[in-house]
């Protein structure tokens, strides 16, 4: 999903910066061994995200401070969210809050994706809204009203939607994606199964003309041979073909319905594009964790 | 990964820390090292959960956790070298502190169970579940010595008593367990209604695609899109099949999702994208 938001994205528009770990840490946090650290952030930056992650494990380990120990365990479970592997990064967040109960949006952020990584759009809708709730601003706040729209999005709850996005003030674009969704209809699913039965129909109530003039033209060539071997009294080949027939027949049907719900699907990826966002961290600021946004 | 064997091993290996961490300390660093070696181990993350127990190992070729983690992460990535097997029974001779030495002793069993060394099998798995003090290892390797003594009834019949106690705990192995306790698992059950799929295109694969060659421009290819559908839906693959052929061309045309494979580029299109309303459905 990342990868498709950050496709959709306009391009790197601000780059703010959440300190939350700037004072205050210990001495040890403050100058983690350079070599390992470095290592660590050169793989997360050059596409080794697994082996990133236990870099940062090993990190977290030898840390002394609790607040560093937390950087380093948030770290290891974005490099984990980034391999698709959303439990473990959930685990290693709970190690994080473990040390550090107040690491705040960093970790929310992160439960978030892995959530909706998980398709767990309530559990999702859940940290989202956490962060909206805290005191966070600017590009966090703005993150986060549009992944919570997009969760209740997900659940076909538009209102919803428009309430979350609000929360974060103006945001034209996404208002407007939310805008055009509401405008357009999805398609029937039991309908186009029902036009299905005359075959392509189903195709072309779901708005794929050439699927459901192929579908016609084999349907009605199939149909042609039935017809005209039963006329001859081959039975043999009016088996054959009348097997194949059933098969492209009962394809335009389960076609009609799969369209339909390729059309719904494709009219809320669209939608969802316009409500993207990411974030990432600058993992030479660590223990300080820095997020930048990307919308 | 496998949910079971994970929560297994991350309980076992977090005991075990504990025993590794007193044995070692004063040496910080390697036992930090080892609690980030037996956690990956028990996430299931064998490789990396391998390099670190054997950076401990670098620096001390002894640390029987380490050595354990090894040989255990070596067997489940498939290896049947005899060194890591010298390196279990050492341990489980004794080697190592207890739990440790049972725990060796439960994979070495493992092994010899899977080589069909039935009799060195039940005597491994015997000292597993005399010795060890951790309620999930006794389980299993209780479960593990009464699988054994279904395959294998001459062993139950030396040891009535170890069969009765066997029988007591039987109440306690949960399918998970007995899953996980077999060696060999047992194969997929096919569904009857995916055969027709499978015949088909066997004959196609070996009649008609030799001569066509391979033709799909899509990933997965039709055929093997067919066998999935088969093996998930049953007879409802030939009308799944039958729309992927007539989308076919519009899939092409699009060039979403290329995949390069080889010299040639497809277009990716799995089952998955196709029957996930209708999972929805059934459930």
């Amino acid at each position: 999903m990342t990868r498709k938001l950050a496709a959709n994205s306009a391009g790197l528009r601000n780059s703010g910066v959440l300190l939350l770990f700037a004072l205050g840490l210990p001495a040890w946090a403050a100058n983690p061994p350079a070599a390992d650290l470095k290592l660590a952030a050169e793989l997360a930056e050059h596409g080794d995200p697994a082996g990133a992650a236990v870099e940062f494990r090993r990190l977290a380990l030898g840390a002394d401070g609790a607040r560093a120990r937390a950087a380093f365990y948030w770290a290891s479970a974005f490099a984990y969210t980034q391999t698709g592997q959303a439990e473990l990064s959930d685990k290693m967040l709970d190690r994080a809050e473990d040390a550090d109960p107040a690491l705040g949006p960093p970790a929310l952020l992160l439960r978030a994706e892995n959530a909706a990584r998980l398709a767990k759009w309530s559990e999702a809708g859940f940290y989202e809204q956490a962060v909206l709730d805290g005191a966070v601003t600017g590009d966090a706040r703005r993150l986060a009203a549009r992944r919570l729209a997009a969760a209740h999005l997900r659940r076909h709850d538009l209102p919803a939607a428009r309430t979350a996005l609000e929360k974060a003030g103006a945001d034209t674009p996404a208002s407007q994606a939310l805008d055009q969704y509401a405008r357009g209809r999805d398609k029937s699913p039991r309908l186009g199964g029902w036009l299905g039965v005359v075959p392509g129909l189903g195709y072309f109530y779901a708005g794929e003309p050439a699927n459901g003039l192929r579908s016609l033209l084999l349907n009605g060539l199939f149909i042609f041979g039935l017809v005209n071997t039963a006329q001859h009294d081959e039975w043999g080949a009016f088996a054959v073909i009348g097997f194949f027939e059933i098969t492209w027949y009962t394809g335009s049907i389960y076609g009609g319905v799969d369209a339909s719900h390729r059309y719904n699907r494709s009219r809320l990826d669209a939608c969802l594009g316009s409500l993207s966002g990411s974030f990432a961290p600058d993992f030479k600021q660590l223990p300080a964790i820095s997020l930048r946004y990307q919308f | 990964m496998p949910a079971g064997p994970t929560r297994y091993a991350a309980c076992a290996m977090r005991r075990i820390v504990v025993h590794c961490l007193l044995l070692c300390a004063g040496a910080l660093s390697a036992g930090a090292q080892l609690e980030l070696a037996a956690g990956l181990c028990a996430e299931g993350q064998w490789r990396a959960g391998r390099r670190e127990a054997q950076r401990v190992l670098t620096a001390d070729p002894q640390q029987p956790l380490a050595r354990l983690l090894t040989a255990t992460a070596g067997l489940r990535l498939g290896q049947q070298d005899p060194a890591l097997l010298a390196a279990l029974q050492q341990l489980a001779d004794g080697a190592a502190p207890v739990e440790i030495s049972a725990r060796a002793a439960y994979e070495l069993g493992r092994v010899r169970w899977r080589q069909g060394d039935a009799t060195n099998a039940c005597v491994l798995l015997q000292r597993a579940f005399r010795t060890t003090q951790a309620t999930d290892l006794f389980l299993r390797s209780g479960c593990a010595l009464r699988l054994l003594a279904d395959d294998f009834p001459e062993l139950g019949e030396r040891d009535p008593a170890l069969l009765q106690a066997l029988q007591t705990c039987a109440p306690l192995w949960t399918p998970e367990i007995r899953r996980e306790c077999r060696p060999v698992a047992a194969p997929a059950k096919t569904r009857i209604t995916a055969t027709p799929a499978a015949w088909i295109v066997a004959l196609y694969r070996r009649q008609i695609r030799p001569a066509l060659g391979s033709r799909c421009a899509l990933t997965p290819s039709c055929s093997e899109y067919f066998l999935e559908a088969g093996r998930q839906h049953g007879l409802l693959a030939f009308p799944l099949a039958a729309d992927r052929l007539i989308r076919e061309p519009s899939v092409v045309q699009a060039q979403e999702h290329p995949v390069q494979t080889g010299a040639q580029t497809r277009y990716a299109d799995p089952l998955a994208e196709h029957d996930g309303w209708l999972k929805g459905a059934k459930k």
